[in-house]
């Protein structure tokens, strides 16, 4: 069977993910790339000749018969670009967040709609093995408490370059960016749940709009179960590395029947025992969401209720930012003297 | 009934207020003061009249619990202890109550690992039952022994969780803008934590004096801290006041930084210092502690004896580890409260409040440690 063609429209750090992917495939194929940036596309080019890269969306277009398109650009260039990307008329897998906040998320989402394109948001701990094994063991089990911890291993008191760094721009700090994952993650494992409380800091100062978050805790419930979440583009000190930060992803459960059981992305124990180990890296999971979006397009399996999967995760960010500043600290007009 | 059971009654109708049951408080305020006999065995057979508490009040372990709390606001922390613990022992829906109990007498005496450790005993179980107004108060307790062990991010955390879970409209609520507002003063967010404190203050002035107190005692705090001289000026001159039952920490602490700003600490501003006038301040502090609050009543000695320019008594520090403390609870498996399980609550010094030997200069910096 042919397989299915896409475009890559943003060629840098996530972007090369999907690229390195694609590789491994059995459905998709990244037959085309482009990318703003001269030096980026040139950088790209270098890791990956395979792939014919380009200056912009029409160029591309224009020289290649695709049949979707994978989105990883900075969170604030699809506003400006959506009405074109929709043009194209192709299906979309657009990386995480759905949007910068609820209402351009589900600005998108109508404008799709009406210009009858797919979307789908690329979140891909929902392919990774260790988690679709954790899924199939928490599966119709009852869950008292589950924790849930991305550390990115950053240095948090370094203001992030370009986009991220300008809250206008990235629409949000840890939260929104890495904390995505987790939110979602969790709605895969568990369901919708709700937020009751939420912490947002930027290093020991509570995080304002204006500055934006290096770290994000978020306690939610859904039925009986109480969840926490910790995002952090740091994380705690590494004593082995002087200075730097730990890298740490962990999702842990108790279930109802006091087993504890908990998720990296290598391995799934129960009660301290491994039940099952993977591969920690992304190339399968990124790899196998290629192929799942390939088979929808291939299967023509867009529903048009699909595109608003995504806007309970969203809903629930935007419900944690206004939690954390609503308790928060800054009464209007006042300024920050430290 | 003697004087001091009506403290105790007092207290702990206040106590019942703040936890917004406040149609209970009122009932045996307006009705039922007056007839109470020993304080605790009254307050069951009123709660088994007015029907508020679910399951049998009679129970040994409802009562344990009541009694309890009854030593507990009479400052009778060895017995206060021994029921909860009695309470705990027996299984029941008031296990998060005892436990919650046992917290605040560790809190109180000062050992700020033993009061965490039964305040996420209390925070599991209230989840475990879905009952968010003990977790609420679990938050809330566990966040001010935070603050006094010195981890202001933690205890923000845990106070503004215990904000998030509050009624709308609670009358609790100023209180705990103040509290928010003292972590934030902790962190070094001092303009944040000003407007915060005069708004609680204002907020409360009319509804919550003992609130307002506390709001008002923060803000001296403050100016020690910053440190400000204007800001202290202005409160002395400023602020109509009259001191409500209930407030003897806030009280106590007032004149603390009065005397503070007597001294001059070893880093404020230099005024005159007048020594006599000092020690009065230091006196009447130690005066409204009385015997409610044992650590800081210490850390006030401590202050005396610098100010006097006599050695460090250890005596009352003796006394206070001396002090029967709550068994430590049955270890727990922690996961959504593993961060706070794992932070590093030890301190040179039992009492971070307290420092045999330390310098003057850091011993009125314990100021800042006061969760108020
Ligand atoms: N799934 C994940 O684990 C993961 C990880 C990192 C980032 N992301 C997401 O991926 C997206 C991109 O993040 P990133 O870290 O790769 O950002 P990046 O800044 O590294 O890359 C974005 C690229 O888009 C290019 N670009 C901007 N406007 C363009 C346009 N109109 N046409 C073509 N190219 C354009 C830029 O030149 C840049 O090279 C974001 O949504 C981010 O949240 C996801």
């Amino acid at each position: 069977m042919r397989p299915v063609r896409l475009g890559l429209v943003g060629a840098a750090n996530q972007g090369r993910e999907h690229l390195a992917a694609a590789g491994a495939c059995s459905q998709a194929r990244i037959t085309a790339a482009c990318d703003l940036s001269a030096p980026v596309r040139d950088d790209t080019s270098a890791r990956f000749p395979e792939v014919p890269m380009y200056a912009g969306l029409s160029e591309m277009l224009a020289a290649h018969a695709l049949d979707g398109l994978v989105l990883a650009l900075p969170h604030d260039a699809y506003d400006a670009q959506w009405h074109v990307l929709l043009q194209a008329g192709l299906p979309i897998l657009k990386e995480k967040p759905l949007g910068r906040t609820l209402a351009e998320a589900a600005r998108f989402v109508a404008h799709a709609q009406q210009a009858g394109v797919a979307l789908v948001t690329a979140i891909q701990r929902r392919h990774h093995p260790s988690y679709v094994e954790l899924e199939k063991l928490l599966h119709g089990t009852e869950i008292r408490e589950l924790s849930a911890t991305l550390h990115l291993g950053f240095d948090p008191t370094r203001r992030p370059a370009g986009w991220r760094g300008d809250p206008s721009r990235a629409g949000g700090g840890a939260l929104l960016d890495a904390g995505y994952h987790l939110v979602d993650l969790v709605q895969y494992l568990l369901g919708a749940f709700e937020v009751v409380h939420a912490n947002l800091w930027n290093g020991d100062r509570p995080a304002t709009p204006d500055l934006l978050e290096s770290e994000a805790r978020v306690l939610g419930r859904a039925g009986r179960t109480w969840i926490r979440i910790d995002c952090q583009v740091g994380g705690t000190p590494d004593v082995e590395r002087p200075g730097k930060r730990k890298k740490h992803e962990r999702v842990v459960a108790v279930l109802g029947d006091g087993r504890r059981v908990e998720a990296s992305r290598s391995q799934v124990l129960v009660d301290g025992a491994c039940v099952f180990q993977a591969d920690p890296s992304w190339t399968r999971s990124v790899a196998l969401q290629l192929d799942a979006f390939a088979r929808r397009i291939t299967e023509n399996r867009f529903d048009d209720l699909d595109v608003w999967s995504q806007v309970p995760a969203m809903r629930l960010i935007e419900r944690a930012y206004a939690i954390a500043r609503a308790v928060g600290p800054v009464p209007e007009g006042v300024s920050r003297d430290r | 009934m003697t004087g001091d059971d009506l403290g105790t009654v007092r207290r702990l109708l206040q106590h019942l207020r703040v936890l917004d049951r406040v149609a209970l408080a009122c009932a045996l305020e307006n009705g039922s003061l007056s007839c109470l006999g020993p304080a605790p065995e009254a307050l069951v057979r009123l709660l088994a009249h007015m029907g508020t508490v679910e399951g049998d009040v009679g129970s040994p372990g409802l009562s344990n619990c009541l009694a309890g709390w009854g030593a507990y606001y009479g400052a009778r922390y060895e017995d206060a202890s021994r029921c909860f613990e009695k309470a705990w022992s027996l299984p029941g829906p008031w296990a998060s109550w005892a436990a919650l109990g046992l917290c605040k007498v560790a809190s109180d005496l000062g050992h700020w690992a033993l009061a965490r450790d039964w305040g996420l005993v209390a925070l599991h179980l209230a989840r475990e039952e879905n009952d968010f107004e003990r977790h609420s108060e679990a938050a809330g307790a566990l966040g001010e022994v935070f603050l006094r062990a010195g981890q202001p991010k933690l205890a923000y955390e845990l106070v503004s969780l215990d904000a998030a879970l509050l009624p709308p409209g609670s009358g609790y609520r100023d209180r705990l803008t103040n509290y928010l507002a003292v972590c934030l003063g902790r962190l070094g967010e001092h303009s944040l934590a000003e407007p915060l404190l005069w708004h609680g203050f204002f907020a409360a002035r009319e509804h919550d004096p003992v609130s307002a107190a506390y709001s008002r005692a923060s803000l001296y705090v403050l100016s020690a801290l910053i440190p400000n001289r204007s800001l202290f000026c202005r409160l002395e001159a400023g602020i109509s006041h009259s001191v409500a039952s209930g407030a003897e920490l806030p009280e106590a602490i007032v004149e603390c930084v009065r005397a503070y700003w007597g001294a001059a600490g070893t880093s404020g501003p230099s005024s005159g210092f007048e020594r006599s006038e000092v020690l009065a301040h230091l006196e009447r502090a130690r005066a409204m502690l009385g015997p409610f609050y044992p650590v800081e009543r210490a850390w006030v000695r401590e202050l005396v004896c610098h100010v006097a320019g006599e050695p460090y008594d250890e005596a009352e520090l003796e006394s206070l580890r001396q002090r029967r403390s709550p068994a430590p609870p049955p270890p727990l498996r922690h996961v959504l409260d593993a961060h706070l399980a794992d932070a590093d609550l030890s301190t040179p010094l039992p009492f971070p409040l307290l420092g045999g030997g330390r310098s003057a200069g850091d011993a009125w910096q314990a100021l800042r440690m006061f969760f108020i």
